[in-house]
């Protein structure tokens, strides 16, 4: 169970953003993307998300070629949720209902809505149910975008940036959530993410990409002082603490 | 869990609820719309005319007048309204309608070229019972639905630019429209009398222009397009979350926004080929009935369709009634009220 990619790179208006990546990810576990502005995080996102067409190469749910799987059957395995969710009237449940889009013949049913409250109770969402997104904080929205993308039932949940514009009790929610559905629900998860320390203290492996190309990728053992101070292009220092590592620029 | 289930429930129930209730409303409507005319019909001749099929010339007037009016308010407000809704869904512009993207006005270009190019020299069509030139309606209808197809495939093409935003849609559809207003002005200048008569009441929305076998045509557009809307409206729901997370549903969003443009294109065209333009319909209802059920789709959709027809039926009572004996077209009354309710919807929403 899994996502691999092999040889796979993209290019945009003549430019290459990605070149020959090669990568395999297993399942249950949180995988951080980090890298600098334009290193082709969101771009990677965007190609196993099934948006881009690589220009070279492949990319393998388990054994299956995304290539080859229609949208609807895409929208079974993978889950995405955007950096920026868009705003809308629709409630918190309506939008909820969203992510039992590709199971619906005509409408949902009981068991759709079980699903649906269900999630919505164990992200403690009951309360925000009936109230339209365009009224919902920064938090609330994100939460609510990532209880979609469950509601969804994915094998692969893809997150771009989900923290970015979160206050810190928020991000650890955040990603607390995260961490603790992708080992009960067994999820491949692939977070873009620009705070390290975040990645450190939630994701158990790491995809470093620097320069259209994979820097380092692994588990702790690859974050270390040469390859996150080349990775952002600056000297860093790491601080052990008790549960985490913390990086500070020298 | 029950309890969210059961808030749930009741909160589809309030806009089922408005949507029963609006529903409702268009049987007094409707029985209003059939029992106001030139002609005195009392309730008791209606319903022998409708129920036991008399004879005479009430009957004549209830089913070869009044009825294709009826029949024609609820199809032409039901698609102009649907078309509204779904253009506004898939551009994601609360400004789109079937008028302010210039398709209405390309159907007015292409009926004035129709008009002149027939160079009949009939005096208008509806007021002539022995309208002599089928083949010359015909043509005009052809053209008017030419051109209104002409304004779709260039905004559909104008989205498909990379650079296309969403006001900039609305902005073609304002200068396509400026574009056709002129082309009009311009037929208009070198025709005779009786066309720039026939161009001018034309772009007058008016309800008594279609007979029965127009609005057989326009009933199979209008089921079909409404079907097709209803089958969607999951999809329209999901764009909302915008287009990369739709996609990510499962929704093949570009194809969704090709097939949506030309249905809603087709049905209005229709409906502006055979009864001129109404406008405002297909811009007011959608935002009417976003503010009752809100932007879910599976609700927005029918209550849409509904308001557009109460919309047209109360246009046509109105211009019947307001300068008797002179009957006003329903689409001069729409202009005229779809103005102050636009407003009204649009700052009344800001300040609450």
């Amino acid at each position: 169970m899994g996502v691999k990619f092999k040889d796979l790179s993209f290019d945009y208006a003549g430019r290459s953003v990605l070149e020959k990546i090669s990568c395999s990810l297993t399942a249950g576990h949180v995988h951080a993307v980090l890298g600098v502005n334009g290193a082709g995080k969101s771009t990677l996102i965007k190609l196993l998300a099934g948006f881009l067409k690589p220009a070279g190469g492949s990319i393998f749910l388990d054994d299956d070629n995304l290539n080859k799987l229609s949208l609807n059957q895409i929208a079974k395995r993978i889950a995405y949720v955007p950096q920026q969710q868009q705003l809308s009237d629709l409630t918190v449940s309506d939008y909820l209902f969203l992510g039992r889009k590709p199971y619906l013949r005509w409408q949902a049913d009981s068991s759709d809505e079980a699903i649906v409250f269900t999630i919505l109770e164990k992200l403690h969402l009951n309360h925000l149910a009936l109230r339209p997104l365009h009224k919902l904080s920064g938090g609330e929205l994100q939460k609510t975008a990532l209880a979609r993308a469950l509601v969804q039932e994915p094998e692969i949940l893809l997150l771009d940036e989900p923290t970015s514009s979160l206050d810190l009790k928020n991000q650890h929610e955040v990603m607390e959530i995260i961490v603790r559905e992708t080992t009960t629900r067994n999820l491949t998860t692939i977070i873009t993410l620009h705070d390290v320390n975040l990645a450190l203290r939630f994701a158990e492996s790491f995809l470093l990409m620097k320069e259209r190309k994979i820097l380092a990728f692994g588990g702790l053992e690859i974050m270390t002082q040469k390859n996150i101070s080349e990775l952002y292009d600056i000297n860093v220092q790491l601080h052990k603490l008790e549960k985490s590592v913390l990086v500070t620029p020298e | 869990m029950t309890s969210i289930s059961q808030h749930y429930r009741n909160h589809r129930r309030q806009r089922l609820l408005w949507l029963g209730l609006f529903t409702l409303l268009l049987i007094p409507a409707a029985y209003f719309i059939l029992l106001s005319g030139a002609a005195e019909i009392s309730g008791q001749q209606l319903w022998d005319s409708l129920l036991i099929g008399a004879e005479g010339s009430a009957h004549l007037v209830i089913w070869q007048i009044r009825l294709p009016r009826l029949v024609g308010a609820l199809l032409g407000g039901a698609s102009l309204a649907l078309a509204g809704t779904v253009l506004q869904a898939v551009l994601k512009n609360p400004l789109a309608a079937p008028t302010t993207l210039g398709i209405a006005q390309g159907a007015a270009f292409g009926a004035a070229l129709g008009i002149t190019c027939s160079g009949m020299r009939n005096s208008l069509p509806d007021l002539q019972g022995g309208f002599s030139g089928l083949d010359e309606s015909a043509l005009i209808s052809f053209f008017a639905f030419s051109f209104s197809l002409l304004t779709t495939f260039i905004i559909i093409l104008l989205t498909r630019l990379r650079r296309a935003g969403k006001e900039s849609i609305i902005l073609a559809g304002v200068a396509l429209s400026s574009l056709f207003i002129a082309g009009t002005t311009f037929l208009q200048y070198f025709a005779d009398e009786t066309q720039l008569a026939m161009i001018v009441h034309w772009t007058f929305g008016d309800l008594a222009r279609a007979s029965w076998p127009e609005l057989y045509l326009m009933g199979v557009v209008t089921i079909c397009s409404m079907f097709y809307f209803f089958a969607n409206r999951l999809n329209y729901n999901a764009l909302l979350a915008g287009d990369e997370v739709a996609q990510s549903l499962g929704v093949n969003v570009v194809r969704l926004r090709l097939l949506s443009m030309s249905v809603a294109t087709l049905a209005t065209a229709v409906t502006v080929t055979f009864f001129g333009i109404l406008g405002f319909v297909g811009l007011i209802a959608p935002h009417m009935a976003r503010r009752l059920v809100g932007s879910d789709n599976r609700y927005l959709l029918p209550l849409s369709a509904v308001l557009g027809a109460l919309i047209l039926l109360f246009a046509d009572i109105l211009g019947q009634s307001l300068l008797d004996p002179v009957a006003l077209p329903a689409g001069v009354i729409t202009s005229f009220l779809g103005t102050p309710v636009f407003l009204l919807l649009l700052f009344g929403r800001r300040s609450s």
